[in-house]
């Protein structure tokens, strides 16, 4: 039995945060998870806590998450203090110290970006920190996103690429 | 076998009909539904069918009555005020025996309401709108997989009964993505040439006719008892629930669609948390309700408690139909907000031991 994943990604509108959820449910199908992606389509996503639940599960489960929140990936404060209630004490939390001023692990997503050149591709990063964090193979995020982003120019491709391998080896995971 | 695909459940749904020999699309769009009808408009077309964006889903439900009763394979989809707005035509499908699908995604209501997931279309559903002694087939899915099943078993019920069929979902189900496989081959095409007015007359003077007009009472009487028979034969046949812990007897979990889903997990904590073993029962139709089978799952319980994302509509046909020792509970939610495991946990171990409840609210 592989482990159930319960992953919360939430943020404002643009910093990619359904994208992220998407690539992990991609991941979940290669690895032959039941996986669903539940996106917030509400009134949430005009303001600012977009975001998505999904499950990854060996036998189809609710696809909304609660106190089973297993992984967050936390990109603003509205989005920390709408899902702070759901972690417990194993939860494994990831947020934007750019803007979320709280004493969990995370990481300056836009500052690493802008460093590396790589603003536009901010989500990968969170993407390659996620797969890294959940023990999965680097080139299973290099093929989902290679599936996801096909059709898209190739400095983009590359930027993504480089922005995952970037969180991938990032110290903090 | 197909492979599995990572889908939007409105993707899904229309992709699934497709390959299941849809041969006509008419919708108009609305949220949370849109991607159904966008993706019709992409791959109908593309794949040599008919696909209409109608003026109204008043205009909708009147071409699927066309192309119908011309004898195509046709479904129109909407949600809640749109389905609102179909009734009347539903009514004249069913008058007239006409096979079509029709994909309800419900979201919050009453009047324009909000976009966000609910169950509170189950009377609109199940009871309907439109005039006359009339029934329609509601198929209540809990997960993508089973909207894409469902839409299958719709044709194939649709044609054998000429019913119109509604496969009845929350926008939940209709946003999410998740793992799904799609069918591969169309399903047999039933013999209409007997009553569709497909311009095909088999000699001269035989027509087919389509009508739901019968202005002689002798007449008319004599469909309605016609018709009547069909629906008695339909409930006989055609109720279906799932009893997902045939083995667990200490008490009962009622609930369909989204809810189903999030009282899967709740049966599992009432198990490891409080040590109760309490079944969930999935309703699989709402109309034909399953009554004996239901009546079945909870004989000898002392407690049964309703899940459902509405003011009580469920609960009260529950309780109306299974008329047993059996305390019937309810909790629920509306407006959009979602039900969720601690509620129906803290809903089962607060009502159960208590005394029947006549109304929800």
């Amino acid at each position: 039995m592989k482990p159930t994943i319960k992953l919360v990604c939430a943020g404002f509108g643009g910093q990619g945060v359904l994208s992220v959820g998407q690539l992990i449910g991609m991941c979940g199908i290669e690895l032959g998870y039941d996986v669903s992606w539940m996106p917030s389509y509400g009134p949430e996503m005009r303001g600012g806590t977009a975001n998505c639940h999904v499950v990854l599960s060996n036998i189809g489960q609710s696809p909304f998450i609660g106190k089973d929140m297993t992984h967050a990936l936390l990109m603003n404060d509205a989005a920390f203090n709408k899902f702070k209630p759901l972690i417990n004490d194993d939860t494994s939390v990831v947020i934007h110290t750019g803007l979320i001023h709280q004493h969990y692990p995370g990481c300056d997503f836009s500052a690493l970006a802008h460093e590396h050149g790589v603003d536009k591709s901010m989500n990968m990063i969170a993407f390659g920190m996620l797969v890294k964090s959940l023990g999965w193979d680097e080139n299973l995020g290099y093929k989902v996103m290679k599936s996801k982003f096909k059709g898209l120019s190739k400095s983009l491709i590359e930027n993504n690429e480089k922005a995952f391998r970037l969180g991938f080896t990032h110290e903090s995971v | 076998m197909s492979k599995v695909e990572f889908l939007k459940g409105n993707e899904a749904i229309a992709k699934a009909a497709l390959n299941y020999g849809l041969e006509a699309f008419f919708g108009y769009p609305i949220t949370p539904q849109n991607e159904l009808i966008e993706t019709m408009s992409n791959i109908m077309p593309a794949n040599g069918r008919v696909f209409v964006q109608a003026e109204s889903e008043i205009a909708a439900i009147n071409m699927v009555y066309g192309a119908a009763g011309a004898g195509a394979r046709v479904m129109t989809s909407s949600s809640s005020v749109g389905i609102a707005l179909k009734q009347e035509g539903i009514s004249f499908c069913a008058g007239s025996e006409l096979p079509c699908v029709i994909v309800s995604v419900s979201r919050s209501g009453p009047g324009l309401g909000g976009i966000l997931p609910a169950q509170s279309d189950y009377h609109q559903s199940v009871y309907g709108g439109g005039n006359g002694d009339y029934r329609v087939i509601v198929l209540a899915p809990a997960s993508v997989q089973e909207a894409v099943d469902d839409v299958g078993k719709a044709f194939v019920l649709a044609e054998k009964y000429r019913n119109p069929t509604m496969v009845l979902l929350d926008g939940a189900i209709a946003q999410m993505m998740a793992s799904v496989k799609l069918p591969t081959e169309p399903l047999p095409y039933p013999d209409n040439t007997s009553w569709a007015a497909s311009g095909a007359a088999k000699e001269r003077g035989s027509r087919n006719v389509i009508n739901s007009l019968y202005l002689d009472p002798t007449k008319l009487y004599a469909h309605n008892q016609k018709l009547h028979a069909k629906y008695r034969e339909i409930a006989k046949n055609e109720a279906w629930l799932i009893d997902h812990q045939p083995e667990s007897h200490d008490g009962a979990i009622i609930a369909y669609g989204t809810s189903a889903k999030i009282a899967l997990g709740a049966v599992q904590r009432l198990k490891d948390e409080h040590g109760l073993n309490v079944k969930c029962i999935q309703l699989r139709t709402l109309w034909p309700f399953p009554k004996q089978a239901l009546k079945e799952a909870i004989k000898g319980m002392k407690f049964a408690l309703v899940a459902e994302m509405s003011m009580g509509q469920l609960f009260q046909d529950v309780l109306a139909f299974t008329r047993t020792d059996t305390v019937i509970g309810y909790v629920g939610k509306a407006g959009g907000e979602i039900i969720t495991s601690d509620d129906i946990v803290l809903g089962y171990l607060a009502q159960m031991g208590g005394e029947q409840i006549e109304h929800s609210v």
